[in-house]
């Protein structure tokens, strides 16, 4: 067996794979290709990108149609996201995005905007689908955000064909999906990151699951008045969420649900949502709080291992 | 695509993902409403009631003790653990943590980047995106 690793910038984040192949030569091709793989996708299901399936898709809000297998398995994963959190993860959140100032690539934007006073967000029960014809029929005047749900999806499907010649872990700017064990390992090893002293404080082999984190410390801008505003927004108001919740961490066998899981959380604020997260069906997770609190379901402690002290 | 079979099977699988990804939710969303009614729920107004926890993350402070030797540990409510109290940390990593520049990777690419061979797996840190 050969471990193979690249690194590339894919989705407006940092992508790193790694395989365990047994053929050297299979597993350098795979990986050298995976780049265009992405750039496929991500030309699918990037709201930063004008001639995107998505933004087509969004610019015949209220009507029918047709899209691509890869753009309705999103758009049914993040409804069913919806559904699972009752809708505090809403995929229609695009409106609201765009007028707190996230309206371009992030790496885009600086300062930026003004404050906005919130929009009404759209109810994610009308987002139509029909499965047989694959038709999406979005709400009249919204419009879909995939984010986190098409880096999940991606990250699965990546893995999934990856795992055909061998265990590989896919890292899609911080959440990650792995399949099998490396040889000689129990599990791919995994960190979480203290994300205010940015030390390692637990250590989770992954085994066939995702791991996605999510939180309000990288993806913030200020407004042109000086208001700090972060991408995570709350359905209800319109507006960046006000909560406890500084960054979420969920352990779950499905990256798309884990995202979903992980904004829920985040709005709910950090014990409600942990306490939320306890009920869901083989849901694991992490919050480190604004106060710099961190709290943990004790299904995810089962399977991590504490690395040092982590007070300060 | 540098392989096109490997693009065919990409896109192969992908539709068979598709299939079998909707199939596996809507089987989910259903085997969750029945987990949801296995449940009692008693109708208390102040508080969630907790569904039972699985045996396999049954835990206590004892226990956490002999997982992580020397870290003080706290139950916040049934099946939570605090692991760092709020005010533990010192302010200025708060401070200047949050008020920190942000400063997004450069994503310049001139060329694909090239795989390398390595000895062993490379740990990962799940963060947030960036």
């Amino acid at each position: 067996m050969t471990l193979i690793l690249n690194t590339f910038y894919a989705m407006g984040c940092q992508v790193t794979v790694q395989l365990d192949c047994p053929s050297e030569a299979v597993g350098w091709a795979l990986l050298e290709s995976l780049p265009s793989q992405f750039e496929a996708l991500e030309a699918q299901l990037s709201r930063f990108r004008p001639t995107s399936d998505l933004n087509a898709l969004n610019r015949q809000a209220g009507q029918w149609t047709t899209v691509s297998d890869v753009l309705f398995e999103n758009v049914a994963l993040a409804k069913h996201g919806a559904r699972l959190t009752d809708g505090l993860f809403n995929p229609l959140i695009l409106p609201a995005l765009v007028a707190n100032g996230y309206d371009r690539d992030f790496q885009q934007i600086g300062y930026h905007g003004t404050e906005n006073h919130g929009i009404t967000v759209a109810d994610w029960h009308d987002i139509l689908l029909n499965i047989a014809e694959k038709r999406v029929q979005l709400p009249q005047n919204s419009a879909i955000d995939l984010g986190g749900i098409a880096k999940g999806w991606v990250a699965t499907v990546i893995a999934n064909h990856l795992s055909q010649d061998g265990p590989c872990l896919v890292n899609v700017g911080g959440d990650m999906v792995a399949r099998g064990t490396p040889t000689g390992s129990h599990g791919w090893e995994i960190y979480l990151e203290d994300p205010y002293t940015r030390q390692a404080f637990l250590a989770i082999s992954l085994l066939n699951e995702s791991i996605v984190t999510s939180g309000q410390d990288y993806r913030t801008w200020h407004t042109d008045d000086g208001i700090r505003q972060h991408h995570l927004i709350d359905p209800r108001t319109g507006k960046p969420a006000k909560t406890d919740v500084f960054t979420v961490t969920i352990l779950h066998p499905h990256a798309p649900t884990a995202e979903a899981f992980a904004k829920s959380v985040l709005i709910q604020g950090a014990e409600a949502g942990l306490k939320w997260l306890n009920q869901q069906w083989d849901a694991r997770g992490l919050v480190v709080t604004t106060s710099g609190a961190i709290l943990a379901t004790d299904s995810l402690l089962t399977r991590g291992r504490l690395l040092t002290e982590i007070n300060t | 695509m540098a392989n096109p079979d490997r693009a065919r099977k990409l896109l192969v699988r992908t539709a068979i993902v598709t299939t079998s990804t909707i199939a596996t939710l809507f089987g989910a969303q259903n085997l969750a409403m029945l987990d949801a009614r296995d449940f009692q729920i008693s109708p208390t107004p102040a508080e969630l009631i907790l569904l039972p926890v699985p045996t396999d993350s049954g835990i206590t402070s004892a226990t956490m003790q002999g997982i992580a030797p020397g870290v003080t540990l706290q139950q916040s409510a049934p099946n939570i653990t605090i692991l760092r109290q709020s005010g533990q940390i010192q302010p200025s990593s708060l401070v200047v943590n949050a008020q920190a520049p942000i400063m997004p990777p450069q994503p310049a690419q001139i060329s694909a980047p090239q795989p390398v061979i390595v000895q062993q797996p490379v740990a990962q840190t799940s963060r947030s995106t960036r």
